[in-house]
């Protein structure tokens, strides 16, 4: 294959901006699928994250397309997840490719998303083709689009394409686009193979399928490859290309795009990022950026029965496989008893996976409050790295604790912008600057502790711009906090589950909301129940649940007897789904709710 | 048809609703209760019975004419009787009806008196007064009855405590062989629950139970031993046919809306005043069966015999124990005093 007819790009755009819509329109354009056959073919992709705009995991697609110069040319399409917990793995497929199409909605114009994923597409030095969406829309304001992109992206806004993917209108237009000014694959220099993964998936019959750009050399099924980072090497079964159904291939050669299968067991052996090469004649160097990934948010996810256990393991591990940025490792909890605790990219990852382990897996999980990864500096010089308050050191030998921070930009409409600042400011944000979109709405780039906006941060840009607002964000490294460990004691005893590291500043509050919450939440029993905030071992706020002071005592006689033991039936149904702490029966629900306060 | 001992039979007419009542009631013309007797004895020529209890519930039985009463008596079998009760209304016991039911054997009256006060008994609904009350009881007693149950209520909208030992002085005074107390219970489709809906009546769950304690002590002073949560008597009073169906045993209940559980079947009567027919059965294993035989057993003051618990619960029963719930005395797993006041959390341990 001749590399000057290749072109390898990739799709950026904010949520709902018609990223997927273009997506199957230029599959069904090429003729690589017919229209009905798009949504279970192509998509590939469960309801979860069709419910909240994102997809995670969609492959590469190979299509065929005869331009207006007469050529023929292979456009590979490589999906990136779309949202910022994916970050590393966004950079990994836009390193795939020479060339990026952003769209822009004619009715949003530039949002959150857009800005963080142009920061992204211009440090890969991509080539962006710009592409002006849903002009069909009654309210479309193509002209606003063009300034935007020109004045908060620096992208000439007259080069945009104008396209309605819902219409079919512009869509050869942006085929054309791509061939004339995303460059073809370039060679390295290298002769021995290098070929980047981006991606992967485990499949039960295949293994696991990796998805690679090929920059130098070739890959066959027989040979021997090697990864250059972990040294590992394994044997070559299969070669291809999805178009977009997998399609073998005797070989892939440099500027292909395509999925490779090894006799690799699980997708934690092959990370992404990764350079495989040739195991006999390996490459000189690996392919820049690879990094290990390292989860950012933790959080302990504990069977509701017992005797769940070795399911959710199982549960967990065959999540794992196909998501090896997720990670686990067994923990128990006074609380809780046995347990996991897990590691993701971020809170939607961390949402992900729990609404996985419930409606695919069927478990009955508690998950605890999550936390960030500390890095707690002891005055003997040690350093650890803490992501469960439980194994926070006493305070008395540590020097300080730094907390990971992070750079947001947030969009809202301009008459939010107080409201908005506001909001930056009690989660211990720093703002940085404030640029003008348009005449009505305003980006907010601000510095603020990950620990701020990992639980509700999302929701109340939503509540505060009444939906408006948008956010992204990307990492900033660790800062110096003053940080404590937040104890709940229920009738006297701590119950690790509900424990937390705050901000001094945010501990009082926390504390006080955080008992007011449970005492609502715990139902009473057949003793009094105090719960009690600490920090420390000072007691920061108490509340009550006060004693129920009998059961209904009632007339039972023969027709009361069938309804009487349905009612008992019930109750002791929903005591097995609470825990005990102590003597005390905690709902689940008292853990959402631990959870879901900020 | 296997032989079944306890035999209950529905009487589903009264004058008017009370505020608290969820039962299956009918105001009732002549017509109707004469259709409603003819379907009664339809229903029990079905069975061969030989009942040792028989209790006539509703509704008000009491409420019957005479000739109708007398008609539906005749037919019941009641040789080998030990203990047959009849629920009277104070307002509608008459000397006459009073020397029917003992000319047929019925020796045992429970006469549904719930307030001994008339500002009280007007918040209830009920149709008798306090005077009317007194003065049933001792026809009833002139006819010779030495077996009276009279239940009382508290926990009433408006109800003090002060009304509520006054109620038990004028109802010990009284010297009922029997006692029941029960708690008001709001129950869809009635009154009160539609009072409590919007607000106007709200339980008390405090001062229900100190007019619970308060009850048990002053019956208890007064030479009633409490033997199941709502249920005091003079000892060898207490009543066989209800002891029955917290023992498990089995039971055929005629009329609308009854419920019988015989083997391993249970159902219920559809509610209608003539045609009424069994509802689908319930199965009931015998291991279900003996887990109720645990549950409403625990509900009496004595127990249950630790041969139906033992090996099953013997991990609730460590729970419970430790939790001061119940104790051992002798073989007899017994509720302590707490246990009888938290008896859905003993109960649903054995289910």
């Amino acid at each position: 294959m001749d590399a000057s007819l290749i072109r390898n790009f990739c799709i950026i755009a904010h949520i709902d901006h018609g990223k997927t819509t273009l997506s199957d329109r230029l599959l069904e354009t090429t003729g690589a699928l017919e229209k009905r056959e798009m949504r279970d073919q192509v998509l590939d992709s469960m309801d979860l994250e069709r419910e909240r705009g994102i997809t995670i995991k969609a492959h590469p697609v190979t299509m065929s397309y005869h331009a207006k110069d007469g050529k023929t040319y292979v456009l590979n399409l490589i999906d990136t997840p779309g949202h910022v917990d994916f970050a590393y793995e966004v950079s990994r497929s836009l390193a795939a490719c020479e060339g990026a199409v952003l769209i822009v909605d004619a009715a949003q114009g530039v949002e959150a998303q857009t800005v963080a994923n142009v920061h992204l597409a211009t440090k890969q030095k991509l080539t962006l083709v710009p592409v002006i969406n849903k002009i069909d829309l009654p309210n479309a304001n193509i002209e606003e689009a063009r300034r935007q992109l020109e004045e908060i992206l620096a992208i000439p806004g007259e080069s945009a394409v104008l396209a309605s993917a819902k219409t079919g209108i512009g869509i050869v237009d942006i085929l054309e686009a791509v061939i004339a000014h995303v460059p073809p694959p370039q060679a390295t220099g290298e002769e021995a193979l290098q070929a980047l993964v981006f991606d992967s998936m485990f499949d039960t019959y295949r293994g696991v399928v990796t998805y690679v750009r090929l920059f130098a050399g070739a890959i066959q099924p027989g040979m021997m490859i090697q990864l250059m980072s972990s040294g590992a090497k394994f044997e070559v079964k299969d070669v291809g290309v999805f178009d977009p159904k997998p399609q073998k291939r005797d070989r892939l050669e440099a500027g292909d795009v395509g999925y490779v299968i090894a006799n690799i067991k699980s997708t934690a052996d092959v990370k992404i990022g990764e350079t495989i090469t040739d195991a006999k004649r390996p490459a000189s160097k690996m392919l820049p950026g690879f990094q290990q990934v390292h989860p950012m948010v933790f959080s302990g996810i504990y069977p509701v029965n017992s005797a769940d256990y070795e399911h959710l393991k199982a549960a967990l591990g065959k999540l794992h496989l196909n998501d090896s940025a997720f990670m686990y490792q067994a923990e128990s909890s006074v609380a809780l008893g046995f347990g996991f605790r897990c590691g993701f990219l971020g809170l939607l990852h961390l949402e992900i996976v729990q609404e996985r382990l419930r409606r695919q897996f069927d478990m009955d999980i508690i998950a605890t409050y999550p936390s960030v990864v500390y890095h707690v500096l002891k005055t003997d010089g040690e350093i650890l790295e803490v992501d469960n308050p439980v194994h926070l050191p006493d305070l008395s030998v540590v020097d300080h604790i730094e907390e990971p921070y992070v750079k947001a930009f947030i969009i809202c409409p301009n008459e939010y912008i107080g409201d908005m600042m506001q909001l930056v400011m009690e989660k211990r944000g720093e703002m940085k600057k404030t640029d003008s979109i348009d005449s009505h709405r305003v980006m907010l780039t601000a510095e603020m502790p990950l620990n701020e906006i990992v639980v509700d941060f999302h929701d109340k840009i939503k509540s505060v711009t009444r939906g408006y607002g948008s956010l992204d964000y990307e990492h900033a490294g660790f800062r110096e906090g003053d940080l404590i460990k937040l104890d709940i004691l229920v009738n006297g005893e701590p119950v690790d589950a509900f424990s937390s590291i705050v901000h001094r500043t945010k501990a009082e509050a926390r504390g006080r909301a955080l008992a007011l919450k449970l005492q609502e939440v715990i139902p009473q029993q057949m003793f009094q129940i105090a719960i009690q905030a600490a920090i420390g071992g000072k007691i920061i706020a108490r509340e009550t649940v006060k004693a129920l002071s009998k059961n209904v005592t009632a007339k039972c006689y023969g027709g009361d007897i069938s309804r009487k033991r349905k009612l008992w039936e019930k109750q002791k149904e929903g005591k097995k789904r609470m825990k005990q702490v102590g003597k005390v029966n905690i709902p689940q629900e008292a853990f959402i709710s631990v959870l879901k306060s900020g | 048809m296997t032989k079944v001992e306890h035999l209950y039979v529905h009487v589903p007419f009264c004058a008017a609703k009370c505020n608290y009542c969820a039962f299956y009631s009918e105001a009732g013309s002549a017509e109707q209760m004469g259709a409603y007797v003819d379907g009664a004895l339809a229903e029990l020529s079905r069975y061969e019975l030989q009942p040792r209890t028989i209790f006539f519930g509703g509704g008000t039985p009491s409420l019957l004419p005479a000739t109708l009463m007398r008609r539906l008596l005749e037919k019941i079998p009641a040789g080998d009787v030990e203990e047959w009760t009849i629920e009277c209304n104070p307002a509608t016991v008459s000397t006459e009806k009073a020397k029917l039911f003992r000319e047929f054997g019925v020796n045992r009256i429970s006469m549904g008196v719930q307030a001994l006060d008339d500002a009280m008994l007007e918040v209830l609904g009920r149709v008798h007064s306090e005077d009317s009350a007194v003065r049933s009881y001792e026809k009833l007693r002139a006819a010779g009855f030495e077996n009276i149950n009279l239940d009382l209520m508290f926990g009433l909208p408006g109800q003090t405590m002060a009304h509520w030992q006054e109620t038990l002085r004028r109802a010990i005074a009284l010297q009922p062989e029997h006692l029941s107390t029960y708690c008001l219970i709001l129950e869809e489709d009635t009154e009160f629950w539609r009072l409590f809906q919007s607000g106007r009546i709200k339980p008390d769950a405090e001062q229900e139970l100190a007019m619970y304690e308060a009850g048990i002590e002053m019956l208890s002073a007064a030479g009633y031993r409490q033997y199941e949560i709502s249920n005091f008597a003079k000892p060898g009073r207490e009543c066989a046919h209800n002891i029955a169906y917290w023992e498990g045993k089995d039971y055929l209940g005629i009329g609308p809306s009854a419920c019988s559980t015989i083997g391993d079947r249970r159902w219920q009567n559809s509610a209608e005043l003539t045609g009424w027919k069994p509802g689908r059965a319930e199965v009931i294993s015998q291991e279900l069966r003996a887990s109720e035989r645990a549950a409403f057993g625990m509900r009496m003051n004595a127990g249950v015999p630790g041969e139906l618990v033992r090996g099953r619960w013997d991990q609730e029963i460590a729970e419970l124990l430790s939790a001061e719930l119940v104790q051992w005395r002798g073989d007899r797993l017994q509720p302590t005093r707490r246990g009888i006041l938290f008896a859905d959390e003993v109960a649903a341990e054995f289910l």
